[in-house]
Protein backbone atom coordinates (compact mmCIF):
# COMPACT_ATOMS: atom_id res chain seq x y z
CA UNK A 1 0.00 0.00 0.00
CA UNK A 2 2.68 2.35 -0.51
CA UNK A 3 1.86 3.50 -3.88
CA UNK A 4 0.84 7.81 -3.30
CA UNK A 5 -2.45 8.14 -3.05
CA UNK A 6 -4.14 11.45 -2.39
CA UNK A 7 -6.01 12.74 0.45
CA UNK A 8 -9.15 11.12 0.86
CA UNK A 9 -8.88 9.50 -2.09
CA UNK A 10 -10.67 6.21 -2.28
CA UNK A 11 -8.82 3.02 -1.71
CA UNK A 12 -9.66 0.85 -4.58
CA UNK A 13 -8.36 -2.41 -4.47
CA UNK A 14 -10.54 -3.95 -2.36
CA UNK A 15 -14.57 -4.49 -2.32
CA UNK A 16 -16.12 -3.00 0.30
CA UNK A 17 -19.45 -1.90 -1.00
CA UNK A 18 -22.14 -0.90 1.13
CA UNK A 19 -19.59 -0.64 4.34
CA UNK A 20 -19.94 3.00 4.12
CA UNK A 21 -23.39 3.23 3.32
CA UNK A 22 -24.16 1.45 6.30
CA UNK A 23 -21.78 2.53 9.36
CA UNK A 24 -21.24 0.30 12.39
CA UNK A 25 -23.28 -0.11 14.73
CA UNK A 26 -22.05 0.15 17.91
CA UNK A 27 -25.28 -0.51 19.65
CA UNK A 28 -24.65 -4.06 20.57
CA UNK A 29 -20.89 -3.14 20.66
CA UNK A 30 -20.79 -4.92 24.32
CA UNK A 31 -22.02 -8.27 23.59
CA UNK A 32 -19.93 -8.50 19.90
CA UNK A 33 -17.19 -7.46 22.75
CA UNK A 34 -17.79 -10.17 25.30
CA UNK A 35 -17.83 -13.10 22.49
CA UNK A 36 -14.64 -12.14 20.62
CA UNK A 37 -12.17 -10.55 22.85
CA UNK A 38 -12.28 -13.17 25.61
CA UNK A 39 -10.43 -16.85 24.68
CA UNK A 40 -12.28 -18.93 27.25
CA UNK A 41 -16.18 -17.24 26.31
CA UNK A 42 -15.00 -17.95 22.61
CA UNK A 43 -14.22 -21.67 23.42
CA UNK A 44 -16.86 -21.93 25.53
CA UNK A 45 -19.65 -21.14 22.92
CA UNK A 46 -17.25 -23.04 20.21
CA UNK A 47 -17.22 -26.28 22.55
CA UNK A 48 -20.85 -26.17 23.43
CA UNK A 49 -21.86 -26.00 19.50
CA UNK A 50 -18.97 -28.04 17.99
CA UNK A 51 -19.16 -31.02 20.42
CA UNK A 52 -23.45 -30.15 21.16
CA UNK A 53 -22.95 -34.69 22.39
CA UNK A 54 -20.14 -34.06 24.72
CA UNK A 55 -21.01 -33.88 27.89
CA UNK A 56 -20.26 -30.35 28.87
CA UNK A 57 -20.37 -29.79 32.14
CA UNK A 58 -17.43 -27.69 33.91
CA UNK A 59 -14.67 -30.53 34.12
CA UNK A 60 -15.24 -30.96 30.67
CA UNK A 61 -14.82 -27.37 29.75
CA UNK A 62 -11.68 -27.41 32.00
CA UNK A 63 -10.07 -29.77 29.78
CA UNK A 64 -11.23 -28.54 26.49
CA UNK A 65 -10.28 -25.01 26.87
CA UNK A 66 -7.61 -25.47 29.31
CA UNK A 67 -8.54 -22.75 31.91
CA UNK A 68 -8.63 -23.36 35.12
CA UNK A 69 -12.50 -24.01 37.36
CA UNK A 70 -12.83 -20.53 38.66
CA UNK A 71 -12.12 -19.01 35.20
CA UNK A 72 -14.55 -20.99 33.55
CA UNK A 73 -17.29 -20.88 35.77
CA UNK A 74 -16.96 -16.77 35.47
CA UNK A 75 -17.00 -16.86 31.76
CA UNK A 76 -20.09 -19.34 31.82
CA UNK A 77 -21.94 -16.83 34.22
CA UNK A 78 -21.19 -13.97 31.41
CA UNK A 79 -22.85 -15.71 28.58
CA UNK A 80 -25.56 -17.30 31.23
CA UNK A 81 -26.33 -13.92 31.55
CA UNK A 82 -26.12 -12.50 27.90
CA UNK A 83 -28.50 -15.37 27.37
CA UNK A 84 -26.37 -17.74 25.15
CA UNK A 85 -26.13 -21.13 27.36
CA UNK A 86 -28.35 -22.43 29.93
CA UNK A 87 -27.45 -24.99 32.34
CA UNK A 88 -29.35 -28.04 33.26
CA UNK A 89 -28.09 -30.76 35.44
CA UNK A 90 -25.00 -29.36 35.80
CA UNK A 91 -24.48 -29.88 32.55
CA UNK A 92 -24.38 -26.32 29.88
CA UNK A 93 -26.22 -26.39 26.31
CA UNK A 94 -26.41 -23.33 23.74
CA UNK A 95 -29.75 -21.26 23.78
CA UNK A 96 -31.42 -20.75 20.69
CA UNK A 97 -29.92 -17.47 20.46
CA UNK A 98 -26.47 -18.92 21.84
CA UNK A 99 -26.60 -21.32 19.05
CA UNK A 100 -27.43 -18.75 15.95
CA UNK A 101 -24.50 -16.77 17.64
CA UNK A 102 -21.89 -19.66 17.21
CA UNK A 103 -23.13 -20.31 13.85
CA UNK A 104 -22.70 -17.19 12.54
CA UNK A 105 -18.96 -16.76 14.88
CA UNK A 106 -17.95 -19.91 12.85
CA UNK A 107 -18.59 -18.48 9.49
CA UNK A 108 -16.55 -14.96 10.86
CA UNK A 109 -13.58 -17.55 11.70
CA UNK A 110 -13.66 -19.53 8.35
CA UNK A 111 -13.57 -16.49 6.36
CA UNK A 112 -10.61 -14.84 7.94
CA UNK A 113 -9.00 -17.75 8.53
CA UNK A 114 -8.80 -17.94 5.04
CA UNK A 115 -7.73 -14.29 4.49
CA UNK A 116 -5.17 -14.80 6.74
CA UNK A 117 -3.80 -17.75 5.68
CA UNK A 118 -3.64 -17.59 2.08
CA UNK A 119 -1.85 -14.49 0.97
CA UNK A 120 -3.46 -14.75 -2.33
CA UNK A 121 -6.20 -12.85 -1.00
CA UNK A 122 -4.34 -9.87 0.09
CA UNK A 123 -1.87 -9.42 -2.31
CA UNK A 124 -4.45 -9.18 -5.45
CA UNK A 125 -6.92 -7.02 -6.16
CA UNK A 126 -10.12 -8.14 -5.26
CA UNK A 127 -12.17 -4.85 -6.65
CA UNK A 128 -14.29 -7.29 -8.79
CA UNK A 129 -14.98 -10.35 -6.75
CA UNK A 130 -18.28 -8.78 -5.11
CA UNK A 131 -18.92 -7.98 -0.84
CA UNK A 132 -21.68 -11.26 -1.16
CA UNK A 133 -18.79 -13.80 -3.07
CA UNK A 134 -15.63 -12.29 -0.52
CA UNK A 135 -18.40 -13.23 2.69
CA UNK A 136 -18.25 -16.56 1.22
CA UNK A 137 -14.95 -17.60 0.68
CA UNK A 138 -14.98 -20.14 3.29
CA UNK A 139 -16.72 -22.05 0.46
CA UNK A 140 -13.22 -22.21 -0.57
CA UNK A 141 -11.82 -24.01 2.27
CA UNK A 142 -10.62 -26.85 0.67
CA UNK A 143 -8.92 -24.84 -1.88
CA UNK A 144 -5.32 -25.22 -3.77
CA UNK A 145 -3.25 -22.77 -3.78
CA UNK A 146 -0.88 -23.26 -6.62
CA UNK A 147 2.29 -21.23 -6.86
CA UNK A 148 4.92 -21.13 -9.53
CA UNK A 149 8.38 -22.32 -8.50
CA UNK A 150 11.74 -21.30 -9.74
CA UNK A 151 12.08 -24.90 -10.27
CA UNK A 152 8.48 -24.94 -12.29
CA UNK A 153 7.28 -21.75 -13.58
CA UNK A 154 4.58 -22.51 -15.33
CA UNK A 155 2.96 -25.31 -12.34
CA UNK A 156 -0.27 -23.12 -12.28
CA UNK A 157 -1.21 -23.15 -15.96
CA UNK A 158 -0.03 -26.79 -16.31
CA UNK A 159 -2.06 -27.46 -13.32
CA UNK A 160 -5.13 -25.56 -15.30
CA UNK A 161 -4.30 -27.38 -18.53
CA UNK A 162 -4.41 -30.33 -16.88
CA UNK A 163 -7.79 -30.24 -15.17
CA UNK A 164 -9.20 -28.58 -18.26
CA UNK A 165 -8.30 -31.38 -20.36
CA UNK A 166 -10.45 -33.83 -18.14
CA UNK A 167 -13.72 -31.87 -17.74
CA UNK A 168 -16.61 -31.48 -19.75
CA UNK A 169 -18.67 -28.18 -20.04
CA UNK A 170 -16.66 -25.28 -18.96
CA UNK A 171 -18.23 -21.74 -17.53
CA UNK A 172 -15.20 -19.06 -18.27
CA UNK A 173 -14.49 -15.87 -16.97
CA UNK A 174 -11.79 -14.43 -19.53
CA UNK A 175 -9.92 -10.87 -18.59
CA UNK A 176 -6.95 -11.58 -20.75
CA UNK A 177 -5.56 -13.39 -24.38
CA UNK A 178 -3.49 -15.93 -23.68
CA UNK A 179 -2.61 -18.46 -26.24
CA UNK A 180 -1.76 -21.48 -23.89
CA UNK A 181 -4.83 -20.94 -22.00
CA UNK A 182 -7.45 -20.44 -25.32
CA UNK A 183 -5.31 -23.31 -27.24
CA UNK A 184 -5.93 -25.76 -24.54
CA UNK A 185 -9.51 -24.57 -23.60
CA UNK A 186 -10.78 -25.23 -27.33
CA UNK A 187 -9.00 -28.46 -27.56
CA UNK A 188 -10.54 -29.84 -24.69
CA UNK A 189 -14.19 -28.72 -25.55
CA UNK A 190 -14.02 -29.77 -29.29
CA UNK A 191 -12.22 -33.30 -28.28
CA UNK A 192 -14.82 -33.70 -25.06
CA UNK A 193 -17.77 -32.56 -27.18
CA UNK A 194 -18.73 -30.05 -24.47
CA UNK A 195 -19.83 -26.65 -24.18
CA UNK A 196 -17.95 -24.12 -23.98
CA UNK A 197 -19.36 -20.54 -22.42
CA UNK A 198 -17.28 -17.69 -22.14
CA UNK A 199 -17.70 -14.03 -20.50
CA UNK A 200 -15.24 -11.23 -22.05
CA UNK A 201 -15.12 -7.55 -23.26
CA UNK A 202 -14.82 -6.55 -26.89
CA UNK A 203 -11.63 -6.38 -26.96
CA UNK A 204 -10.76 -9.95 -25.93
CA UNK A 205 -13.76 -11.22 -27.48
CA UNK A 206 -12.16 -9.52 -30.90
CA UNK A 207 -9.15 -11.21 -30.44
CA UNK A 208 -10.36 -14.89 -29.77
CA UNK A 209 -13.13 -14.25 -32.56
CA UNK A 210 -9.77 -13.67 -34.93
CA UNK A 211 -7.35 -16.41 -33.82
CA UNK A 212 -10.19 -19.22 -33.13
CA UNK A 213 -12.21 -18.96 -35.88
CA UNK A 214 -11.89 -22.43 -37.05
CA UNK A 215 -12.67 -24.36 -33.55
CA UNK A 216 -15.60 -21.29 -33.10
CA UNK A 217 -17.29 -22.86 -35.75
CA UNK A 218 -17.27 -26.38 -35.10
CA UNK A 219 -18.56 -25.24 -32.03
CA UNK A 220 -21.06 -22.99 -33.05
CA UNK A 221 -22.05 -25.72 -35.64
CA UNK A 222 -22.64 -28.43 -32.93
CA UNK A 223 -24.44 -25.75 -30.77
CA UNK A 224 -21.66 -25.66 -27.98
CA UNK A 225 -20.36 -22.43 -27.75
CA UNK A 226 -22.18 -19.15 -25.73
CA UNK A 227 -20.19 -16.11 -25.49
CA UNK A 228 -21.23 -12.46 -23.38
CA UNK A 229 -19.74 -9.40 -24.27
CA UNK A 230 -19.24 -7.51 -21.32
CA UNK A 231 -18.42 -3.46 -20.80
CA UNK A 232 -16.11 -3.81 -18.16
CA UNK A 233 -12.14 -4.68 -18.01
CA UNK A 234 -12.12 -7.68 -16.45
CA UNK A 235 -9.82 -8.67 -13.51
CA UNK A 236 -10.65 -11.86 -12.82
CA UNK A 237 -9.71 -14.96 -14.52
CA UNK A 238 -12.32 -17.92 -13.43
CA UNK A 239 -13.36 -21.18 -14.80
CA UNK A 240 -15.68 -23.58 -13.66
CA UNK A 241 -16.81 -26.32 -14.74
CA UNK A 242 -19.03 -29.45 -12.67
CA UNK A 243 -15.18 -30.63 -11.40
CA UNK A 244 -13.90 -27.39 -10.25
CA UNK A 245 -13.83 -24.34 -9.68
CA UNK A 246 -10.21 -22.26 -10.35
CA UNK A 247 -9.19 -18.38 -10.17
CA UNK A 248 -6.68 -16.36 -11.25
CA UNK A 249 -6.32 -12.74 -10.13
CA UNK A 250 -4.52 -9.38 -11.08
CA UNK A 251 -2.34 -7.58 -8.92
CA UNK A 252 -2.83 -4.08 -7.43
CA UNK A 253 -0.82 -2.39 -9.99
CA UNK A 254 -3.27 -3.84 -12.67
CA UNK A 255 -1.01 -6.88 -14.11
CA UNK A 256 -2.59 -10.26 -14.28
CA UNK A 257 -1.01 -12.98 -12.04
CA UNK A 258 -0.26 -15.99 -13.92
CA UNK A 259 2.48 -17.26 -10.91
CA UNK A 260 -0.97 -18.06 -8.68
CA UNK A 261 -4.08 -19.90 -8.84
CA UNK A 262 -6.63 -21.05 -6.43
CA UNK A 263 -8.22 -24.43 -7.44
CA UNK A 264 -11.06 -25.94 -5.72
CA UNK A 265 -12.45 -29.30 -6.61
CA UNK A 266 -15.35 -29.23 -3.48
CA UNK A 267 -18.79 -28.76 -4.36
CA UNK A 268 -19.04 -25.38 -2.05
CA UNK A 269 -16.53 -24.65 -4.13
CA UNK A 270 -18.15 -25.03 -7.45
CA UNK A 271 -20.94 -23.55 -6.47
CA UNK A 272 -19.44 -20.39 -5.66
CA UNK A 273 -17.51 -20.46 -8.87
CA UNK A 274 -21.01 -20.69 -11.19
CA UNK A 275 -22.54 -18.40 -9.11
CA UNK A 276 -19.40 -15.50 -9.62
CA UNK A 277 -19.97 -16.74 -12.87
CA UNK A 278 -23.74 -16.41 -13.00
CA UNK A 279 -23.53 -12.69 -11.39
CA UNK A 280 -21.01 -11.59 -14.41
CA UNK A 281 -22.90 -13.31 -17.34
CA UNK A 282 -26.12 -11.45 -16.06
CA UNK A 283 -23.82 -8.24 -16.54
CA UNK A 284 -23.57 -9.09 -19.64
CA UNK A 285 -25.27 -9.16 -23.33
CA UNK A 286 -25.30 -12.79 -25.28
CA UNK A 287 -23.69 -12.66 -28.64
CA UNK A 288 -25.27 -14.83 -31.56
CA UNK A 289 -22.31 -15.82 -32.87
CA UNK A 290 -23.67 -17.53 -35.50
CA UNK A 291 -24.88 -14.02 -36.77
CA UNK A 292 -21.78 -12.34 -36.97
CA UNK B 1 -61.70 -15.59 1.02
CA UNK B 2 -59.95 -15.12 4.17
CA UNK B 3 -61.53 -16.10 7.15
CA UNK B 4 -60.92 -16.26 10.89
CA UNK B 5 -60.88 -19.30 12.12
CA UNK B 6 -61.58 -19.80 15.79
CA UNK B 7 -59.49 -22.53 16.56
CA UNK B 8 -56.74 -23.28 14.34
CA UNK B 9 -56.18 -26.82 14.18
CA UNK B 10 -52.61 -27.17 14.11
CA UNK B 11 -51.07 -30.51 14.36
CA UNK B 12 -47.18 -31.00 14.57
CA UNK B 13 -45.90 -35.15 14.34
CA UNK B 14 -43.36 -35.21 15.40
CA UNK B 15 1.78 -20.77 4.70
CA UNK B 16 3.98 -19.85 3.71
CA UNK B 17 1.84 -17.56 6.44
CA UNK B 18 2.62 -13.95 5.01
CA UNK B 19 0.85 -12.37 7.88
CA UNK B 20 0.18 -8.67 7.34
CA UNK B 21 -0.16 -8.06 11.39
CA UNK B 22 3.50 -8.52 11.91
CA UNK B 23 3.04 -8.61 15.55
CA UNK B 24 0.44 -10.32 16.57
CA UNK B 25 2.57 -13.57 15.60
CA UNK B 26 5.84 -14.08 14.15
CA UNK B 27 5.64 -16.15 10.77
CA UNK B 28 7.33 -18.85 12.71
CA UNK B 29 4.52 -19.17 15.51
CA UNK B 30 2.09 -19.20 12.54
CA UNK B 31 3.70 -22.01 10.59
CA UNK B 32 4.27 -24.43 13.97
CA UNK B 33 0.85 -23.37 14.44
CA UNK B 34 -0.27 -24.50 11.11
CA UNK B 35 2.40 -27.65 10.87
CA UNK B 36 0.06 -28.79 14.11
CA UNK B 37 -2.84 -29.51 11.79
CA UNK B 38 -3.25 -32.89 11.50
CA UNK B 39 -4.93 -34.16 8.17
CA UNK B 40 -7.09 -36.95 10.19
CA UNK B 41 -7.81 -34.72 13.20
CA UNK B 42 -11.47 -34.48 13.77
CA UNK B 43 -12.91 -31.25 11.56
CA UNK B 44 -14.13 -29.62 15.10
CA UNK B 45 -10.83 -29.64 16.92
CA UNK B 46 -9.91 -27.94 13.39
CA UNK B 47 -12.56 -25.12 13.89
CA UNK B 48 -10.66 -24.85 17.52
CA UNK B 49 -6.90 -25.13 15.63
CA UNK B 50 -8.48 -21.96 12.81
CA UNK B 51 -9.90 -20.05 15.42
CA UNK B 52 -6.13 -19.62 17.52
CA UNK B 53 -4.45 -18.64 14.29
CA UNK B 54 -7.05 -15.24 14.16
CA UNK B 55 -8.03 -14.98 17.84
CA UNK B 56 -5.51 -12.83 18.72
CA UNK B 57 -6.18 -10.64 15.89
CA UNK B 58 -9.91 -10.49 15.98
CA UNK B 59 -9.44 -9.69 19.96
CA UNK B 60 -7.24 -6.56 19.47
CA UNK B 61 -9.44 -5.00 16.70
CA UNK B 62 -12.94 -5.84 18.44
CA UNK B 63 -11.29 -5.04 21.96
CA UNK B 64 -11.73 -1.50 21.85
CA UNK B 65 -14.68 0.75 19.99
CA UNK B 66 -12.76 3.33 19.52
CA UNK B 67 -10.15 1.29 17.18
CA UNK B 68 -13.23 0.31 15.75
CA UNK B 69 -14.18 3.89 15.33
CA UNK B 70 -11.12 4.57 13.77
CA UNK B 71 -11.05 1.88 11.10
CA UNK B 72 -14.62 2.71 10.12
CA UNK B 73 -13.23 6.18 9.04
CA UNK B 74 -10.57 4.72 7.12
CA UNK B 75 -12.13 1.45 5.61
CA UNK B 76 -12.25 3.28 2.58
CA UNK B 77 -10.32 6.40 2.11
CA UNK B 78 -6.95 7.48 3.12
CA UNK B 79 -6.97 9.66 6.02
CA UNK B 80 -4.96 12.50 8.21
CA UNK B 81 -5.54 12.64 11.96
CA UNK B 82 -7.18 15.44 11.67
CA UNK B 83 -10.40 14.41 9.49
CA UNK B 84 -10.42 11.39 11.69
CA UNK B 85 -11.21 13.43 14.40
CA UNK B 86 -13.56 15.73 12.35
CA UNK B 87 -15.81 12.48 11.17
CA UNK B 88 -15.61 10.36 14.80
CA UNK B 89 -15.53 12.88 17.36
CA UNK B 90 -12.77 11.26 19.29
CA UNK B 91 -10.38 13.25 21.40
CA UNK B 92 -6.57 13.74 19.20
CA UNK B 93 -4.94 12.21 22.25
CA UNK B 94 -7.50 9.07 21.66
CA UNK B 95 -7.12 8.93 17.57
CA UNK B 96 -2.94 9.02 17.85
CA UNK B 97 -2.34 6.32 20.71
CA UNK B 98 -4.73 3.98 19.12
CA UNK B 99 -3.53 4.53 15.74
CA UNK B 100 -0.06 4.15 17.00
CA UNK B 101 -0.95 0.77 18.27
CA UNK B 102 -2.70 -0.33 15.30
CA UNK B 103 0.79 0.70 13.42
CA UNK B 104 2.89 -0.95 15.45
CA UNK B 105 1.29 -4.35 14.90
CA UNK B 106 0.67 -3.74 11.37
CA UNK B 107 -3.03 -3.09 10.97
CA UNK B 108 -3.06 0.12 9.50
CA UNK B 109 0.27 2.04 7.59
CA UNK B 110 0.97 6.00 6.97
CA UNK B 111 2.15 8.01 4.18
CA UNK B 112 2.27 11.20 3.29
CA UNK B 113 -1.47 12.34 3.59
CA UNK B 114 -2.70 9.88 6.19
CA UNK B 115 -3.55 6.40 7.75
CA UNK B 116 -4.42 3.93 5.45
CA UNK B 117 -5.84 0.14 6.26
CA UNK B 118 -4.07 -3.15 5.08
CA UNK B 119 -6.15 -5.23 2.99
CA UNK B 120 -6.28 -7.52 5.48
CA UNK B 121 -7.60 -5.12 8.06
CA UNK B 122 -10.15 -4.65 5.45
CA UNK B 123 -10.99 -7.75 5.22
CA UNK B 124 -11.35 -8.56 8.44
CA UNK B 125 -13.18 -5.28 9.37
CA UNK B 126 -15.44 -6.30 6.67
CA UNK B 127 -16.50 -9.80 8.58
CA UNK B 128 -16.60 -8.07 11.86
CA UNK B 129 -19.18 -5.79 10.44
CA UNK B 130 -21.42 -8.48 8.85
CA UNK B 131 -20.64 -10.28 12.31
CA UNK B 132 -21.93 -7.35 14.46
CA UNK B 133 -24.87 -6.69 11.87
CA UNK B 134 -25.99 -10.44 12.44
CA UNK B 135 -25.72 -9.84 16.09
CA UNK B 136 -27.88 -6.96 15.63
CA UNK B 137 -30.60 -8.60 13.89
CA UNK B 138 -30.19 -11.46 16.17
CA UNK B 139 -31.27 -9.31 19.42
CA UNK B 140 -33.96 -7.15 17.10
CA UNK B 141 -35.93 -10.19 16.78
CA UNK B 142 -35.11 -11.84 19.69
CA UNK B 143 -38.52 -12.93 20.75
CA UNK B 144 -38.45 -14.44 17.10
CA UNK B 145 -35.61 -16.60 17.44
CA UNK B 146 -35.52 -17.08 20.96
CA UNK B 147 -37.11 -20.62 22.42
CA UNK B 148 -37.82 -21.70 18.70
CA UNK B 149 -36.52 -24.57 16.99
CA UNK B 150 -34.20 -23.61 13.89
CA UNK B 151 -32.57 -27.36 13.71
CA UNK B 152 -34.27 -27.24 10.44
CA UNK B 153 -32.63 -24.50 8.99
CA UNK B 154 -28.99 -25.53 7.57
CA UNK B 155 -26.49 -24.06 9.09
CA UNK B 156 -25.12 -23.37 5.78
CA UNK B 157 -28.19 -20.48 5.71
CA UNK B 158 -27.73 -19.64 9.34
CA UNK B 159 -24.53 -18.68 8.29
CA UNK B 160 -26.51 -15.85 6.15
CA UNK B 161 -29.18 -15.14 8.20
CA UNK B 162 -28.36 -11.38 8.36
CA UNK B 163 -30.06 -11.48 4.99
CA UNK B 164 -33.24 -10.84 6.85
CA UNK B 165 -32.18 -7.84 8.48
CA UNK B 166 -34.72 -6.13 6.83
CA UNK B 167 -37.53 -8.11 7.65
CA UNK B 168 -40.27 -6.98 10.05
CA UNK B 169 -41.87 -9.36 12.29
CA UNK B 170 -45.84 -10.17 12.28
CA UNK B 171 -46.99 -10.56 15.59
CA UNK B 172 -51.08 -11.19 16.49
CA UNK B 173 -52.50 -8.92 18.69
CA UNK B 174 -55.46 -8.73 21.21
CA UNK B 175 -57.60 -6.80 18.78
CA UNK B 176 -56.03 -8.77 15.87
CA UNK B 177 -55.64 -12.43 17.09
CA UNK B 178 -55.80 -13.69 13.57
CA UNK B 179 -53.16 -11.03 11.77
CA UNK B 180 -50.70 -13.35 11.14
CA UNK B 181 -52.74 -16.03 8.88
CA UNK B 182 -54.39 -13.27 7.08
CA UNK B 183 -51.75 -11.25 5.96
CA UNK B 184 -50.36 -14.31 4.40
CA UNK B 185 -53.38 -15.55 3.06
CA UNK B 186 -53.46 -11.83 2.06
CA UNK B 187 -49.94 -12.32 0.29
CA UNK B 188 -50.92 -15.57 -1.52
CA UNK B 189 -53.58 -14.45 -3.23
CA UNK B 190 -51.83 -12.16 -4.31
CA UNK B 191 -49.00 -13.84 -6.02
CA UNK B 192 -48.34 -15.43 -9.41
CA UNK B 193 -46.11 -17.83 -8.10
CA UNK B 194 -45.43 -19.33 -4.86
CA UNK B 195 -43.46 -21.82 -2.82
CA UNK B 196 -44.23 -23.43 0.40
CA UNK B 197 -42.92 -25.68 2.96
CA UNK B 198 -45.61 -26.36 5.42
CA UNK B 199 -46.67 -30.00 7.74
CA UNK B 200 -49.80 -28.54 8.74
CA UNK B 201 -52.85 -27.71 7.49
CA UNK B 202 -54.87 -24.61 8.19
CA UNK B 203 -58.68 -25.00 7.04
CA UNK B 204 -58.22 -21.93 4.61
CA UNK B 205 -55.30 -24.02 2.62
CA UNK B 206 -57.47 -26.22 0.59
CA UNK B 207 -59.43 -23.72 -0.78
CA UNK B 208 -57.25 -21.22 -1.69
CA UNK B 209 -54.89 -23.93 -3.56
CA UNK B 210 -57.53 -24.81 -5.44
CA UNK B 211 -58.56 -20.91 -6.81
CA UNK B 212 -54.56 -20.68 -7.18
CA UNK B 213 -54.37 -24.08 -9.40
CA UNK B 214 -56.70 -22.96 -11.50
CA UNK B 215 -55.79 -19.16 -11.70
CA UNK B 216 -52.74 -20.64 -13.43
CA UNK B 217 -50.63 -19.22 -10.26
CA UNK B 218 -47.23 -21.18 -10.39
CA UNK B 219 -47.02 -23.45 -6.82
CA UNK B 220 -44.13 -25.19 -5.56
CA UNK B 221 -45.47 -27.26 -2.98
CA UNK B 222 -43.52 -29.34 -0.48
CA UNK B 223 -46.12 -31.01 2.51
CA UNK B 224 -44.72 -33.04 5.46
CA UNK B 225 -45.35 -36.86 4.75
CA UNK B 226 -48.46 -36.78 7.22
CA UNK B 227 -50.28 -34.32 5.57
CA UNK B 228 -49.52 -34.66 1.96
CA UNK B 229 -52.17 -37.37 1.24
CA UNK B 230 -54.54 -35.40 3.35
CA UNK B 231 -54.23 -32.02 1.43
CA UNK B 232 -54.31 -33.93 -1.79
CA UNK B 233 -57.83 -35.38 -0.86
CA UNK B 234 -59.28 -31.76 0.12
CA UNK B 235 -58.28 -30.67 -2.76
CA UNK B 236 -59.44 -33.05 -5.14
CA UNK B 237 -57.51 -35.50 -7.62
CA UNK B 238 -59.47 -33.31 -10.63
CA UNK B 239 -57.91 -29.99 -9.55
CA UNK B 240 -54.66 -31.61 -8.52
CA UNK B 241 -54.39 -33.00 -12.24
CA UNK B 242 -55.24 -29.93 -13.82
CA UNK B 243 -52.29 -28.47 -11.91
CA UNK B 244 -50.03 -31.41 -13.18
CA UNK B 245 -51.40 -31.54 -16.33
CA UNK B 246 -50.99 -27.41 -16.96
CA UNK B 247 -47.26 -27.57 -15.06
CA UNK B 248 -48.44 -24.87 -12.79
CA UNK B 249 -48.22 -27.31 -9.92
CA UNK B 250 -44.96 -28.73 -7.99
CA UNK B 251 -46.21 -31.27 -5.24
CA UNK B 252 -43.38 -33.11 -3.33
CA UNK B 253 -43.45 -34.57 0.03
CA UNK B 254 -40.77 -34.16 2.57
CA UNK B 255 -38.38 -36.93 3.30
CA UNK B 256 -38.15 -35.89 7.04
CA UNK B 257 -40.74 -33.95 8.43
CA UNK B 258 -39.77 -30.35 8.73
CA UNK B 259 -40.65 -27.89 11.43
CA UNK B 260 -40.52 -25.11 9.42
CA UNK B 261 -43.04 -23.22 8.03
CA UNK B 262 -41.68 -20.98 4.85
CA UNK B 263 -43.92 -19.30 1.82
CA UNK B 264 -42.30 -17.70 -0.43
CA UNK B 265 -42.54 -15.70 -3.92
CA UNK B 266 -40.45 -13.49 -6.07
CA UNK B 267 -42.03 -10.49 -4.06
CA UNK B 268 -41.86 -12.03 -0.29
CA UNK B 269 -40.68 -14.70 2.14
CA UNK B 270 -42.32 -15.03 5.41
CA UNK B 271 -40.88 -17.36 7.87
CA UNK B 272 -42.39 -19.41 10.71
CA UNK B 273 -40.91 -21.28 13.40
CA UNK B 274 -41.93 -24.21 15.39
CA UNK B 275 -41.28 -23.31 19.68
CA UNK B 276 -39.80 -25.91 21.70
CA UNK B 277 -42.58 -28.02 22.54
CA UNK B 278 -42.90 -28.86 18.89
CA UNK B 279 -45.91 -26.62 18.27
CA UNK B 280 -45.81 -23.87 15.83
CA UNK B 281 -45.87 -20.82 16.91
CA UNK B 282 -49.04 -19.46 15.14
CA UNK B 283 -48.53 -15.56 17.01
CA UNK B 284 -45.26 -14.31 15.33
CA UNK B 285 -43.85 -14.67 11.59
CA UNK B 286 -40.75 -12.99 10.26
CA UNK B 287 -42.01 -11.27 6.78
CA UNK B 288 -39.66 -9.25 4.04
CA UNK B 289 -39.77 -7.82 1.04
CA UNK B 290 -35.90 -7.01 1.03
CA UNK B 291 -34.00 -8.73 -2.31
CA UNK B 292 -31.66 -10.51 0.25
CA UNK B 293 -34.29 -11.84 2.21
CA UNK B 294 -36.20 -13.00 -1.02
CA UNK B 295 -32.56 -15.25 -2.48
CA UNK B 296 -32.23 -16.41 0.71
CA UNK B 297 -35.70 -18.27 1.39
CA UNK B 298 -35.65 -19.11 -2.66
CA UNK B 299 -32.47 -20.75 -2.02
CA UNK B 300 -33.48 -22.27 1.39
CA UNK B 301 -36.72 -23.84 -0.09
CA UNK B 302 -34.49 -25.03 -3.37
CA UNK B 303 -32.04 -26.86 -0.99
CA UNK B 304 -35.25 -28.68 0.70
CA UNK B 305 -36.49 -29.20 -2.37
CA UNK B 306 -34.32 -30.58 -4.05
CA UNK B 307 -34.11 -33.50 -0.86
CA UNK B 308 -36.96 -34.23 -1.37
Amino acid sequence: MAEIMNSNEKCNDLNLDGLKEEPFDFSNFQELRTVISSESRSKILLQLYLNKSDLNNVETLKNKIKKPSPYILNSVRQLEIMGLIKRANKTFYLTSKGSIMAIIFLKLIENVYIFKKHNFWTTHNLKQIPSEFLNHVYFLKDGMYYHSTNNDLIKPLNEYLKLIRSSEDLNIIMPIFSKPHLDGIFKSTIKNKSTLKIIANEEIFNLIFKNYKKEIKILIKRDKIRFWKINLDLEIFLTNSSKFSSLNLFFKDGHYDDSNLLLDKSIKGIQWGLKLFNHYKNKGILIYLDRI
Amino acid sequence: MTKNYGSVNIETKNIKVLNEFNTVKSEDDDLKLLNKFDLNKNENDEMLEKFDFVRKDLKFLTNSQIRLEIINSIANFIKPIKDIHKETNLPYSAISLNIKHLEEKGFLQSNYHGYVLNNLTKIFFKEIIEFNRSINMINKFFDFFNAHKFEEIDDEFLKDIVSLDNSKIIESSLTDVYKVHNTIIDSILNSKDIYCVFNFIHPDYPVIFQDLIKNSVNIRLLLSKDIHFIFKGLIGDEIINKGLKNKNLNLKKLKINKNLFLIGSTEFIYLGLFKEDNSFDQNRILFSTNENAIKWGEELFNKIYGSS
